[in-house]
C-alpha cells in the first residue's frame, strides 16, 4: 500500500510516486492539486479563503487559494516538473449552510473563481473540478495514476475525476 | 498561524478558576433557559446539564470537539445582530441528532436511522428554540441587545461544517466560548455543543463582566 499523507486546512504537501494525498471534510474551503503526468508528481492544497490580498493573517500564504497555487506550483517546477504538462483539479467550495442571502456566506463560490483565475493565468489547464453544491467532500489523491476520488456523506458515494 | 494560537493559548492559560467558573455560569444560566424553553416545546421536562464551558481559540475549535474531521455532525447555524454581529453555532453528533428527533416526535428512542425533511426542520427548530434561549439569557446578564436571524441547518462532515464558522468568522473574531452539554429526558442523555462566536462588543463586555483580563 503506498504511504497516505494528510493534508490539513491551511496546509500543503508535495509527493512523489507513489504516495496518496488526502484531505478530510472540505466545505467551504477548496482544495487544489496540481499533477504532472510525465514525473509523475503533485501537490495538494488546502485553501481556506480566495485573495492573500484580502486576508488578515498574512503569515501562512497557504491559507489563500490564489498564493497558495503559485507556491505549490514553483515546488514542482523545481522538482523538475515541466510546465505544460501540468494539469489542475479543484474540489470543494460547498455552500454548507443554506440560508439568507448575505454575500459574505458565499466564500465557497469566491473560493472557486479565485482558483480558476489564478489557473487561467498561470496557462494550467483545470482537467476536472467537483464543486459547489452544498455538502462537505473528502478527496483522496493517487500519486499512480493523478486520480482523484472524492466521498460525500450525504449521498454515500464515491466518484473519480 | 502558530503565532494567533500562541496568543489564545495564552489567554486561557491565563483565566484563573474563579474567571472559568464565571464562563461555566455563562453556560449554566443559557442551558437553563433553553431546558426551560425545550421542555414547554415538547410539553415535558428536559433538563440540560452543562458538562462542560470553556473557551478555545477558532482554528482548534475541530480538534476539540470531537477530532475526527470525517464524523457526522448536524449543525445549526445562526448570525446574531444588535450590539455588534455575532454567530452561534448548535452542534449535535449524527446519533444524537437522531435520538433528539425521535425525542422531539415523542417516537421510542433508535426509531430513527436517517433524517427525513421533517425530522431536518425539526432539529433546526429545536437547535433555534435553544439558541434563541441562550441569547436572552446572554443579553440580560451583559445588558446588550442580541437579535437572531433565521437559522440554517448543515448534516454533514464535522470539517466541513465547522469550515464555514472558521473561515468567516476567522476574520474578525479569535475565540469561541464552547459549552458542552447533555440533554436529559427521563434516563436518556444526549449530548450537544453551544459555539458562541462573540465579535469585540460581547467579547469586551463578558471579559469587563467578570474582570478578565486579556492580554
Amino acid at each position: 500500500m503506498s504511504k497516505e499523507i494528510l493534508v490539513e486546512v491551511g496546509k500543503y504537501r508535495v509527493a512523489s510516486n507513489p504516495t496518496i494525498l488526502k484531505s478530510i471534510g472540505i466545505g467551504s474551503c477548496l482544495s487544489i492539486i496540481l499533477y504532472e503526468p510525465d514525473k509523475r508528481i503533485g501537490g495538494m492544497i488546502h485553501a481556506m479563503l480566495p485573495y492573500y490580498g484580502e486576508g488578515r493573517d498574512k503569515h501562512n500564504p497557504i491559507k489563500y487559494v490564489d498564493t497558495s497555487i503559485y507556491i505549490l506550483l514553483d515546488d514542482l517546477l523545481r522538482m523538475g516538473a515541466k510546465k505544460e504538462k501540468i494539469i489542475a483539479k479543484i474540489a470543494g467550495g460547498s455552500q454548507m449552510f443554506s440560508f439568507l442571502g448575505s454575500d459574505i456566506m458565499n466564500v465557497g463560490e469566491r473560493n472557486i473563481k479565485a482558483a480558476k483565475e489564478t489557473l487561467k493565468k498561470e496557462k494550467i489547464r483545470l482537467k476536472s473540478e467537483e464543486t459547489g453544491g452544498n455538502c462537505g467532500r473528502t478527496v483522496i489523491l493517487d500519486m499512480v495514476t493523478g486520480g482523484l476520488t472524492i466521498r460525500k456523506v450525504s449521498e454515500n458515494i464515491e466518484q473519480n475525476i | 498561524m502558530n503565532e494567533e494560537k500562541s496568543i489564545n493559548y495564552e489567554r486561557i492559560a491565563n483565566l484563573t478558576d474563579i474567571q472559568k467558573d464565571a464562563l461555566r455560569e455563562i453556560g449554566n444560566i443559557g442551558a437553563a433557559h433553553a431546558a426551560t424553553a425545550l421542555s414547554s416545546m415538547l410539553k415535558e421536562t428536559i433538563m440540560i446539564d452543562v458538562t462542560s464551558s470553556h473557551i478555545i481559540g477558532i482554528e482548534d475549535m475541530q480538534n476539540e470537539l470531537f477530532g475526527d474531521p470525517s464524523d457526522k455532525v448536524a449543525g445549526v447555524f445562526m448570525q446574531v445582530t444588535g450590539s455588534g454581529t455575532h454567530n452561534l453555532l448548535m452542534l449535535f453528533p449524527f446519533e444524537n441528532t437522531l435520538q433528539l428527533v425521535d425525542m422531539f416526535f415523542k417516537r421510542p428512542i433508535g426509531t430513527s436511522t436517517e433524517l427525513s425533511s421533517k425530522d431536518e426542520s425539526a432539529i433546526n427548530e429545536i437547535g433555534n428554540v435553544c439558541a434563541c434561549a441562550y441569547l436572552n439569557a446572554m443579553s440580560d446578564l451583559l445588558g446588550i441587545t442580541l437579535f437572531p436571524t433565521v437559522p440554517g441547518l448543515a448534516v454533514d462532515m464535522l470539517g466541513a461544517v465547522l469550515q464555514f464558522p472558521v473561515l468567516e468568522i476567522g476574520r474578525r473574531v479569535d475565540y469561541v466560548i464552547i459549552i458542552q452539554t447533555q440533554f436529559i429526558r427521563n434516563a436518556d442523555r444526549f449530548n450537544g455543543y453551544f459555539l458562541f462566536m462573540p465579535d469585540d462588543d460581547v467579547q469586551k463586555a463578558i471579559m469587563d463582566k467578570f474582570k478578565i483580563n486579556v492580554k
